[in-house]
């Protein structure tokens, strides 16, 4: 009997570890949902429960009173294109760097990590500088060249190592088989590298789509100011306009959750497919 | 049709010199192994012929064309790899069709090539699986119908029966051996298991720290083995080898102390009297038994390993303690170990070799 209430109390104390954690972590996200169905005093109200009342009048005024579809279409489109960007081009530098006989390639991948060792805020005059001077101030291209260049280090260094994780002999059997090294690249080894590539996007994307030093520096208008700063950009009359800002902080983590479900079951896929050798 | 000529054929990778300017011909339609042990350079030299790897001098032939420059996909070869190397994420129809999707072939002529190719090897109702659910024999012929389906002038294998076991690793020999007659093509082999190689080749070549020590139809690699290296190698249990050295001239005998033997060399080989040479013996060669034999010598017996139809018996023959030789008795006999025996070399069956240089002594 003894033996059984042990395994009871163990088996609670784990969830018990389980929903500490999970409320650790989510905690902050319902309180933002929680805010964004209040309003007037209600906002300030600890502990911060759900209203006698819930709201839905911010939710309308996000999309009423400010620009906010705009500001998420700048947003996924500079997100999206940042992340197809520098998925193309890190992954083609990654196959090289992987499989091809390259000289010097562990001073190159060095190289390309200590780029992104640069703190952001050291780089921005400088980007600033060549965004003006290129023109491209307040448009969605100066957010789209400097998230594909800053997320390029990370990219290059998971592909790398996804691909150097595919046997060679798969390599040389393609070669045989009568590949184009290119062929090889995108009928193998992308296919192969799947979970690396879905992973290493979501990090991309998400990274792109939350971004706010650069994003407040080189945007100036609706034309192309992202989700971030519009939101830190909301106008309060009198006060900050905290339910408002909770109502937008939600309706964009949305999606980003949602992409994180979709990807993550295509992750765990590509794991599991495993077994390359044989 | 196709001819392999090796010239002058040399690898460094850096300033290791893998392989050591091989010269070589491989006949049209022969089945042509390369064994060795491992780290010798024969995938290497695989991958040479392939193209999978430049050549650092020397030149690759096919058929009186040169083909150093050429990529592998344009050589018209086809190679099975050790580990298989399927694409994991292709099931079997797709794996077997690669070669021919690569050359954009008509989808009709694909599915019916990949169905004969399936069905010839047995794995028809496979078709739909990918690698990973398939067991080893089967991933095995999906490699194999994969190389197959091109029609290459070459088929090149990479030990490709080292991850099958030993039951069905006897199997896949004959099925290789009936492929060769039916495909009629040449194949070049690769393994480290000297067994296979014997029973799958018309021709082998041994190969030593990127060096052909000897390349010879199988009996002959068995019974005129070139120097101690091929014949340590080759043959199962290994060959007994004992320092010696000439005792008389006229008959030629050698031996160490008692133990003389009469090997029958040319006369223009025989050497003086005290001449270094060690003596080859195979345990198959020489015979145990717990009565005296004919001209045969006392010893101890150690172990004993029943073999099935007959036992192989460790010995130290008297006078030469330290020295242990293998031989083969009859079931019948009941040897143990610690008893003494007798034993009797083939006098007709001893190999010669030079101590110095280790060379056959003919
Ligand atoms: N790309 C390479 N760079 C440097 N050295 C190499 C390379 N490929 C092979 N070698 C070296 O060349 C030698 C021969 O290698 P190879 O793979 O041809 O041996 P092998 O006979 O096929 O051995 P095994 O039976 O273990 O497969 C080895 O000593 C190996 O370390
Ligand atoms: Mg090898």
């Amino acid at each position: 009997m003894k033996v059984s209430t042990d395994k009871i109390l163990k088996r609670w104390g784990i969830l018990a570890l389980l929903a500490l954690v999970t409320l650790y972590c989510l905690g902050p996200f319902i309180w933002q949902l929680l805010t964004s169905l209040k309003a007037g005093v209600d906002l300030t109200r600890l502990p911060p429960l759900l209203p006698p009342a819930p709201t839905s009048e911010n939710y309308v005024a996000v999309f009423e009173e400010h620009p906010f579809l705009r500001i998420i279409m700048n947003s996924l489109v500079v997100a999206t294109s940042s992340t197809v960007l520098s998925l193309f081009v890190g992954s083609l530098a990654a196959f090289s760097l992987a499989k091809l006989p390259i000289r010097g390639k562990a001073v190159f991948l060095a190289f390309v990590l200590s780029v992104s060792m640069f703190p952001p805020i050291s780089t921005v005059s400088p980007l600033y500088l060549i965004i003006r001077t290129l023109g491209l101030r307040d448009t969605v291209w100066a957010l789209i060249m400097t998230y594909t260049t800053f997320t390029l280090p990370l990219t290059i260094w998971i592909l790398t190592n996804f691909f150097r994780q595919i046997p060679h002999e798969i390599y040389l059997a393609a070669r045989v088989d009568g590949c184009t090294r290119f062929q090889i690249f995108y009928k193998i080894f992308i296919p192969l590298a799947a979970p690396g590539i879905f992973a290493t996007a979501i990090l991309v994307f998400i990274f792109s789509w939350n971004e706010f030093l650069f994003a407040l520096t080189f945007t100036s208008t609706v034309n192309s100011r992202t989700i971030p700063v519009g939101i830190a950009l909301f106008p309060g009359i009198h006060e900050v306009p905290w339910g408002e800002i909770a109502a937008a902080s939600v309706v964009v983590t949305v999606p980003i959750i949602a992409l994180v479900f979709v990807f993550q079951k295509r992750i765990v896929e590509g794991l599991t497919m495993g077994a390359l050798k044989g | 049709m196709a001819e392999i000529i090796l010239k002058n054929l040399s690898k460094r990778f850096g300033t290791v010199e893998v392989i050591k300017s091989l010269d070589l011909t491989i006949a049209d339609r022969e089945f042509f192994t390369f064994v060795g042990p491992s780290g010798c350079g024969k995938s290497t030299v695989l991958n040479l012929i392939a193209g999978l790897e430049d050549v650092t001098e020397g030149t690759v032939v096919f058929d009186g064309k040169v083909i150093n420059e050429l990529s592998p996909g344009a050589r018209d070869v086809a190679m099975v790899f050790q580990s298989y190397a399927l694409y994991p994420h292709m099931n079997v129809f797709e794996n077997i069709a690669f070669p021919l999707r690569v050359r954009k072939e008509k989808q009709a002529t694909i599915t019916s090539e990949v169905n004969r190719i399936a069905g010839l090897l047995g794995i028809g109702d496979q078709i739909k699986k990918v690698p990973r659910e398939l067991s080893g024999g089967q991933r095995q012929r999906v490699a194999l119908g994969r190389a197959m389906i091109r029609r290459p002038k070459v088929f090149l294998m990479d030990e490709p029966l080292s991850n099958l076991d030993a039951r069905l690793r006897v199997g896949m020999r004959t099925e290789l051996k009936k492929l060769h007659r039916e495909l009629g093509i040449t194949i070049v082999y690769v393994t480290h298991d000297q067994e296979e190689a014997m029973s799958l080749s018309d021709k082998v070549a041994v190969l030593l720290e990127g060096r052909v020590e000897q390349c010879a139809v199988p009996i002959e690699l068995y019974e005129r083995p070139a120097n101690i290296f091929v014949a340590g190698f080759m043959g199962s249990p290994a060959m007994n080898f004992i320092k010696g050295s000439v005792t008389s001239e006229e008959p030629f005998r050698v031996g160490p102390g008692r133990l003389t033997v009469e090997p029958k060399i040319k006369i223009s080989s025989k050497r003086p009297v005290g001449t270094e040479v060690v003596i080859g013996m195979r345990p198959e060669d020489v015979e145990v038994s717990k009565a005296p034999l004919d001209g045969g010598y006392e010893a101890l017996c150690d172990v004993v390993e029943p073999a099935g139809p007959f036992q192989w018996v460790e010995f130290t023959p008297e006078g030469l303690e330290g020295k242990r030789i293998k031989g083969k008795a009859p079931v019948e006999e009941s040897i143990n170990p610690g008893e003494r025996v007798f034993f009797s070399p083939a006098w007709d069956r001893v190999h010669l070799f030079d101590a110095d240089n280790e060379k056959r002594i003919f």
